[in-house]
């Protein structure tokens, strides 16, 4: 006997019995087991930024990840770092701290994936050896986790040193040193793991294992059995992404005659104002003298009739169109209030998920857009002539908001906003062009609760008790395998952990991130 | 305005003529030296595909940009590499397909073809053997002959992308392909399979080699031991795409059927979803079974779209659909439905785990949802002739067109080139698109493609295309087709994406 439907009233979705529960995301997830990717490669070779940036891509797209850094670890484990001594496969106390560093991070990704709802952890350290990885793959096998690699390899000296640079020296662990002091004590580093690093083998060790080699920079990519949907996601993302310095702009079309009369969505076209704003974002656009600059909009009036004003080609996207608000479209929020109150009610609730009666929600925007971010990450410059809606959507994704936090970010108009990837985040300035535009009468802001989905990648928690008091390591508390590790002789397993850190997101002034050469 | 390109710079000076290139399809009006004069151009409303486009001495512009898998006009020859039955055609026929269907017009150029075309008659290996200096001079016309059709293909006929399905397999060969495409402003991207696995092989001859008509007056074995030989005859000359050698060229590498792949510059968009394409595809046999939902009440009303539950009819049907299920004893089916209560409400009758997809939604006929045709017709006559004008590109005031279905449900797609045995419940509209890209139909076939109530859709994969079985559940349901109506015209409205010879095995 097939069960009674009912619509959950905030997602619109049909769920079976009165579970009011939200269920679906709009695209499935293919219910698999938690993942968990595991980077490889020396120092210095991005892996840090593949982790954070991957993190951040999984989290918007509504898969909660997080990144689990063994230097951290490290860092808190030992407070003051003194020189690469610390990382020489013979110094026997450090390797000790170390590996202890690792099966912390890995009992903590235990936990995340099996009691904090996470489906992908990302476990950020050097894994230079077999042993390691076979220690982690064995923590898969036991925990029922799908272990996928992701190694970057890079022999190009000037990238090396320019990541160096980048994110190195200004790390924690050099806050006393000058740069050339800092650099030379990585490099050595390096060489600290070079001897004993062992690349993934795939035509004998690994061709059973499930991993990508990203080869310079993304020029070359080798790919070996992707088991599932969200290997291939991956797959797809890092071979689209790049590390070219470029820019991207995003505004909302210039004020509409719908907005002055405070109305949703609809298709209308500029006011008098939004024509003068379309007029200085042209002048602005030609002063930031960009080369190459690819112009977007969507297909709505509004947009096209902000970018026709630039005067150079661009391209209408569908799924850069506003949110359908569906029976909702054109009305006041004060009809809204009066014909659909409930409504009202139930978007105040939770304004991430919630669905227009047969429109859309911000979580089904962010499935729509998608690929436009997927074409953001392969393109250099490009302004985006948008909505509100949706540039919150796409500005969620670069600045790793939350759920919680994407439907109140402010994006008012006639104002740019101007964002450049540095380091492992994205600097964002805020332009306004200085034209005067109606304010829209929202229903009010209010504290966000309940979402579920942490769409922001989680800051990592480290537990300080825990490995502090190193005396007392609480190896017993381990999975069997992982306990036999720690007490096995060090002079063979020289541990893994890249000292990476740097956890400033928006606004540190570091040029582009870690390299500067790449595909063409 | 400092970075037109200098044929825009013209406009302004000289007469406005039919600008012929994308790039420069937005290209401002006059005066653009002084700002302050410059007024940006008026919008109208292409009323068929309510695509807002600036106006030009008065006229529509034509050539608007709208986001599309091929952004460039640069058109992009995909070349394969690799020995005889490496799954070469599999790949380029499987490729083309998709491309067309998204919305990219592609053509493969079998040389093989083309030297049947010339020889008719096939004698034996003999012809392949490198010392044959008649044979090597044949298939050398034979190749420049297609790339001479390729080169026709992507410079007159709209083409943007080209597959040349040959063997390929000496660097000496690709050199020549490179500075044909350079000489012609086409973007070369190299596909190569490599297998050694003999069954593999074996089985690919088995499969499409015999039936080729190279051999059809052979019996089985003799024909795979000539192919065998026709093999070895490659071997020898046979140079794989190297890492350092030809680390300068896009291509992608597939090795032992997708086990591995080794990608290499990928350039633009293009030639990355051809790799995502690629990465995804599989051998493994699977059926996939499509149906739509059981007949609505809406259906009974002759009312379209809506979110309606099913009717009593309806609900028969979602039960012989279990059964129908239960007997065909698919291992590990994976249920996939809308998010509409009607599609829903079938799949719970099936008594397995199922997943939503808001994708899968039927098409979204805006301001006429709930409407019965005759309402459309009386209240917006307009509307209801231009969809039997050109209903593949035909969207509905706020609401969709078949064109955008097909970019909506491209994911869908993409996952069920993942997956093995699927049972899809749907809609209409969005089964004539899926059914379109597995039996490669055109988009003025697509929205007429007979897909009733009550009834599934067994595809299998066969050979280079897709088995189709159609079987009836025996309930009885309203008819919600609608016959394209006679004297409609769709010929000279638009240039159709896909190509007009798909051929199939199974017609349906």
């Amino acid at each position: 006997m097939p069960r009674e439907l009912t619509q959950n009233r905030i997602q619109k979705i049909w769920v079976p019995t009165k579970d009011d529960k939200r269920r679906g995301t709009g695209a499935p997830h293919f219910a698999n087991p938690p993942t968990v990717i595991v980077m490889v490669g020396l120092p210095a070779r991005g892996k840090t930024y593949i982790s954070k940036k991957l993190t951040r891509y999984l989290n918007w797209i509504g898969i909660p990840t997080k990144v689990f850094n063994v230097g951290e670890y490290r860092r808190e484990a030992v407070k003051n770092y003194s020189s690469y001594d610390f990382f020489k496969p013979d110094n026997e106390s450090a390797v000790k701290i170390r590996q202890q560093c690792a099966l912390a991070a890995l009992r903590d990704v235990k936990s995340y994936l099996k009691d904090e709802g996470g489906q992908v952890a990302v476990f950020d350290a050097t894994n230079t050896t077999r042993d390691r990885r076979d220690l982690i793959l064995q923590f898969g096998t036991e925990n029922e986790f799908k272990i996928f690699f992701i190694e970057s390899v890079c022999e190009d000296p000037s990238v090396i040193a320019s990541n160096i640079m980048e994110v190195k020296v200004s790390c924690p662990d050099y806050k006393d040193c000058n740069k050339t002091e800092a650099m030379m004590d990585f490099q050595k580093r390096i060489e600290c793991y070079r001897t004993s690093y062992q690349p993934l083998d795939p035509d004998q060790y690994d061709r059973d294992h499930s991993f990508i080699k990203v080869i310079d920079v993304g020029r070359r990519f080798l790919v070996n059995r992707i088991q599932d949907h969200i290997q291939s996601k991956i797959v797809y993302y890092l071979m689209n992404i790049h590390v070219q310095p470029r820019t991207i702009y995003l505004c909302r079309h210039g004020e509409s005659k719908d907005n002055l009369e405070g109305r949703l969505g609809g298709d209308s076209g500029l006011s008098q104002r939004g024509r003068q704003f379309s007029a200085a974002l042209a002048r602005f656009v030609d002063e930031q003298q960009l080369k190459d600059l690819k112009v977007w909009t969507s297909q709505l009036c509004r947009s096209i009739q902000t970018t026709e004003h630039l005067g150079v080609p661009y391209e209408q996207w569908k799924a850069l169109n506003e949110i359908d608000a569906g029976l909702c479209e054109e009305m006041t929020y004060d009809e809204v209030k009066e014909k659909f109150p409930e409504e009202f009610a139930l978007r105040d609730e939770d304004k991430y998920y919630y669905r227009y009666p047969a429109g859309e929600s911000y979580q089904d925007l962010v499935q729509r857009v998608e690929p436009v971010i997927m074409e953001l990450e392969r393109q250099e410059n490009v302004l985006v002539v948008c909505h509100q809606a949706v540039m919150r959507c796409l500005l969620a994704y670069f600045l790793d908001k939350s759920a919680d936090e994407m439907p109140y970010l402010k994006c008012p108009l006639h104002t740019v906003l101007k964002l450049t990837p540095v380091a492992y985040g994205c600097k964002v300035e805020s332009i306004s062009l200085n034209v005067e535009a109606e304010v829209k009468r929202g229903p009010g802001t209010l504290i966000r609760r309940n979402s579920v989905t942490p769409l922001t990648s989680p800051e990592s928690h480290i537990k300080k008790p825990r490995i502090e008091d190193l005396d007392e390591a609480p190896i017993q508390e381990l999975p069997g395998s992982v306990a036999s590790l720690a007490l096995c002789t060090s002079a063979h397993i020289p541990l893994a952990l890249a000292g990476q850190v740097c956890t400033e997101k928006l606004t540190r002034a570091v040029p582009a991130s870690m390299m500067a050469s790449g595909r063409a | 305005m400092k970075r037109r390109s200098p044929s825009e710079e013209h406009h302004g000076k000289l007469p406005r003529v039919s600008v012929p290139a994308a790039a420069a399809s937005a290209s401002p009006q006059s005066d653009m030296e002084d700002k302050s004069t410059f007024s940006p151009r008026e919008l109208t409303q292409n009323p068929l595909k309510k695509i807002w486009m600036p106006n030009k001495n008065g006229l529509p512009e034509k050539h608007i940009s709208h986001r599309r898998v091929c952004a460039t006009n640069c058109p992009t020859l995909i070349v394969t590499v690799g020995l005889p039955a490496r799954g070469k055609t599999y790949i380029s026929k499987k490729l083309t397909r998709y491309l067309n269907w998204i919305g990219v017009p592609t053509r493969e150029f079998n040389v093989g073809q083309y030297r049947r075309e010339f020889l008719k008659i096939y004698k034996s290996f003999e012809f392949f053997r490198p010392d044959n200096e008649e044979g090597l001079k044949i298939r050398r016309q034979c190749a420049s002959a297609a790339l001479n059709d390729v080169r026709q293909y992507l410079t007159e006929e709209g083409g943007q992308v080209a597959v040349f399905d040959a063997t390929n397999t000496t660097r000496e060969r690709r050199d020549t392909i490179l500075e044909f495409a350079e000489q012609n402003g086409f973007k070369a991207f190299f596909v190569e399979s490599v297998c050694e696995d003999p069954e593999v092989i074996q089985e690919n001859i088995v499969q499409v080699k015999l039936g080729s008509p190279d051999y059809t007056n052979c019996n089985t074995e003799e024909a795979v031991e000539d192919f065998m030989k026709r093999i070895k005859c490659y071997e020898n000359s046979y140079e794989t795409l190297d890492e350092v050698l030809d680390r300068d060229l896009s291509f992608i590498k597939i090795m032992d059927v997708g086990q591995r792949y080794l990608v290499n510059r990928v350039l633009d968009h293009v030639q990355s979803r051809i790799v995502y394409y690629l990465m995804n595809i599989h051998i493994t046999p699977r059926s996939i079974y499509l149906c739509r939902h059981g007949e609505s009440e809406l259906n009974v009303k002759g009312r379209i779209g809506g979110d309606s539950g099913l009717t009593p009819r309806g609900k028969e049907f979602a039960k012989k659909l279990n059964q129908f299920i239960q007997t065909q004893e698919i291992s590990e089916l994976k249920v996939w439905t809308s998010q509409m209560k009607r599609t829903i409400q079938t799949a719970e009758a099936l008594n397995a785990p199922y997943e939503q997809w808001k994708v899968l939604n039927e098409i979204d006929a805006g301001v006429c949802e709930e409407m019965r045709y005759e309402e459309i017709q009386e209240n917006y006559p307009l509307e209801f002739a231009l969809r039997d004008q050109d209903k593949y590109r035909y969207r509905y005031p706020k609401g969709e067109s078949y064109e955008d279905l097909v970019q909506r449900l491209e994911p869908v797609i993409m996952e069920l080139e993942r997956q093995e045995n699927v049972l899809v419940i749907c809609h209409q509209a969005v089964m004539r698109c899926l059914l379109a890209y597995f039996l490669d139909k055109t988009a003025e076939e697509l929205p007429y493609l007979k897909c009733p109530l009550h009834t599934v859709l067994k595809l299998t994969p066969v050979a280079y295309g897709c088995k189709v079985e159609s079987i009836s559940l025996n309930v009885d349901a309203v008819n919600t087709h609608r016959e394209k109506p006679e004297g409609a015209n769709t010929l000279n409205v638009f240039k159709a994406p896909f190509k007009a010879d798909g051929k199939h095995l199974a017609p349906f």
